[in-house]
């Protein structure tokens, strides 16, 4: 087994509102090895964002990570960082594909100087090494004209340019991970499949481990080497992409699972879970998923269910999982 | 077939004017609808499918006439729509509705729910203030999956799922015959929008109603159509029966959307097709056959010809100089 290049262990980034602590983010653990993709799936509102949020070390007030959580990077830890050294590391050893490439690019600045600033900040590059070597990624993420489009402004490019743009950005430093917070729900089907398979390129060609932050279970099943599903802010259910579904384990997996329309099935009635992820404030005690859960028994609405391996690499957290009653 | 079509849409244009300049000259035309001909049957569910800009919605739009068409003729239960004015056109809304896509903000936040339903009902004169009422909204609500004791609240106090299920609802306060429901579910996570297709399915056969359904994600379409239309760029290039279309799609747009829609199966291999480039803008679209700057099956003839939308049997539409598998 490859070594581990960013390892997450008892994560927990809590909000402290003036409502009450929502816990987005509360015990999760997980592994990433270099030239693997992990998938971090689940539904709005699960804390997958905030934990790629936390790993790039982007929690601001009112959240914190509590002590005790730990994130390292090949060896070091990320959380005892300062904001001067976590900037090195940003943008540099780890960096960061966010969802909407419409508002995440400076609308002011041309595309060569958004990607040059990376090089010139973190690689020392003279500003016409840096523009050169923006040019070499634009090609390299498949845009046509780069030399034009150095020049150009981001509203003057597509949706899908602009992603490719916001890729290239990222690998600008050639980082050892690379974290993608749904990189492609805002585009369309087509531009997604261009987009996904330059990611699954990249990853061959630069060894990138790539941490992907998805609902889409779909993007899962093509991307994804090792899957973490969570729901209200923990782990429910991880093992390898096949494993996962082959024989997904948990109720809100599987239900998940049936829940997407396939292409090539016709079915009358589409399964789908009962009611809707619990508020954060007021998560239930017990399994936070009981409530929506046809399995639950009441052991389940009383006591937190933890992760346990139920097979060797595929874990559950589910007292009727772990019990063989389902 | 012998049935009477409820709707019948022929050669509908709807473009918009580019203004530019101190003295607002029209420079140009964005062709959002560029000569859009089906029927819609009683009961029956059609899909329009196809990327962001190619004027899916905007078709949905005008055919209720919420958008003046610049061409074209639409025929509601063999009456004009196009002629009727504007006292016809008011009565006309208790039979054709639409549902919005973004639960958020087609709500109005300050009226409560049972507001919200009972001003249509006033409006075109169904109803009086009055217990009757309550009656009627409350039946309404529960029938779209909603507790009686929801009327009171304001929409910040629902989910996405529903909320969308409030816009069912006012749409469907009417006993409306016809709605158009513009990306109903894309707002929403999975295993929620399972649910809102069910309700819709459900109403659907208890109502009677048509949907003229306007998606760009192809595996929801496949679970709630009978026909199905691509769209590209303003045209419809290909219609058919929902079999006929997964089975065996012609034109090669369509093969290349189906092929592009992430699978959630891991181990499957599948023969993709990648489209190359984005979508060519509206305002100056290619000459000839649209799709040929990214058809990889084009040919000279592609570029020069606008090709005709004809008939190849079996119901089955489609605008192809060569269709796939030929």
């Amino acid at each position: 087994m490859s070594k581990n290049i960013l390892e997450v262990k008892d994560l927990r980034t809590h909000f402290f509102t003036d409502k009450g602590v929502v816990k987005a983010v509360d015990g999760v653990s997980f592994n990433i090895q270099a030239g693997k993709t992990l998938c971090v799936v689940g539904e709005s509102g699960c804390g997958k964002s905030v934990t790629s949020m936390s790993v790039m070390g982007l929690v601001s007030k009112p959240g914190k990570i509590l002590d005790g959580s730990s994130i390292t990077y090949m060896g070091t830890e990320l959380t005892k960082m300062s904001d001067d050294q976590y900037r090195a590391v940003r943008g540099n050893e780890i960096s960061m594909i966010f969802q909407e490439p419409m508002t995440s690019l400076n609308p002011v600045f041309k595309i060569g100087f958004q990607i040059s600033e990376v090089l010139m900040l973190h690689k020392d590059m003279s500003e016409e090494q840096a523009h050169q070597r923006s040019i070499d990624l634009l090609n390299m993420v498949g845009i046509p004209r780069a030399e034009a489009i150095v020049n150009e402004y981001p509203h003057q490019l597509s949706g899908g340019m602009r992603q490719r743009v916001m890729i290239a950005m990222a690998l600008a430093c050639e980082p050892k991970v690379l974290v993608a917070d749904e990189p492609t729900t805002a585009l369309d089907v087509t531009i997604q499949a261009q987009i996904l398979e330059l990611m699954n390129d990249l990853k061959v060609k630069t060894n990138t481990a790539i941490m992907m932050i998805t609902h889409d279970l779909g993007v899962v099943a093509e991307m994804a080497d090792y899957v973490v599903v969570m729901y209200a802010g923990k782990v429910v259910e991880e093992a390898e992409v096949k494993e996962l579904y082959a024989t997904p384990k948990h109720p809100y997996t599987v239900g998940l699972i049936n829940s997407i329309p396939k292409l090539d099935e016709d079915r009358e009635v589409l399964d789908s879970i009962e009611g809707s992820v619990p508020n954060p404030l007021y998560l239930p005690e017990g399994c936070a998923f009981a409530p929506r859960c046809k399995f639950a028994v009441d052991k389940c609405r009383k006591e937190r269910p933890e992760l346990k391996e139920v097979k060797p690499g595929h874990k559950v957290s589910c007292f009727v999982v772990q019990e063989g009653q389902a | 077939m012998s049935q009477q079509p409820l709707v019948s849409v022929k050669n509908l244009k709807k473009h918009f004017p580019i203004k530019s300049g101190f003295l607002k000259k029209t420079v140009g035309h964005v062709k959002a609808c560029d000569g859009l001909t089906f029927d819609i049957m009683p009961g029956e569910t059609l899909s329009l499918v196809g990327e962001s800009g190619c004027g899916k919605s905007t078709t949905g739009r005008t055919v209720l006439r919420l958008l003046e068409p610049t061409e074209g003729t639409i025929e509601y239960n063999g009456k004009s729509v196009t002629d009727m004015n504007k006292k016809e056109l008011v009565d006309l809304r208790t039979e054709m509705q639409i549902i919005f896509q973004d639960p958020y903000s087609s709500l109005n936040p300050r009226m409560t729910v049972g507001e919200m339903i009972k001003e249509p009902l006033i409006e075109h004169g169904l109803y009086k203030r009055g217990p009757e009422l309550d009656q009627r909204v409350v039946d309404i609500v529960t029938m779209c999956g909603l507790a009686d004791y929801h009327v009171n609240r304001y929409p910040h106090e629902f989910s996405g799922g529903q909320r969308q299920r409030i816009g069912i609802a006012r749409a469907l306060a009417l006993e409306p015959k016809f709605v158009v429901a513009d990306e109903p579910v894309s707002a929403l996570d999975v295993s929620i929008q399972s649910q809102v297709i069910n309700l819709m399915k459900d109403l659907q056969k208890e109502m009677g109603l048509s949907y003229l359904f306007i998606s760009h994600d192809l595996s929801v379409v496949r679970h709630i159509s009978d026909r199905i239309g691509v769209m590209y760029l303003g045209d419809l290039v290909e219609l058919s029966e929902k079999k006929e279309m997964f089975d065996n799609p012609r034109h090669p747009y369509t093969h290349a959307l189906l092929s592009a829609i992430p699978q959630p199966d891991p181990t499957r291999k599948r023969d993709r097709v990648i489209l190359s480039g984005d979508i060519p803008s509206p305002a100056n679209p290619p000459q000839g056959c649209k799709f040929h700057t990214r058809c990889p099956k084009a040919v000279d003839k592609c570029k020069k010809d606008i090709p005709e939308f004809r008939d190849i049997g079996n119901k089955h539409f489609i605008a192809c100089h060569f269709p796939m598998g030929e």
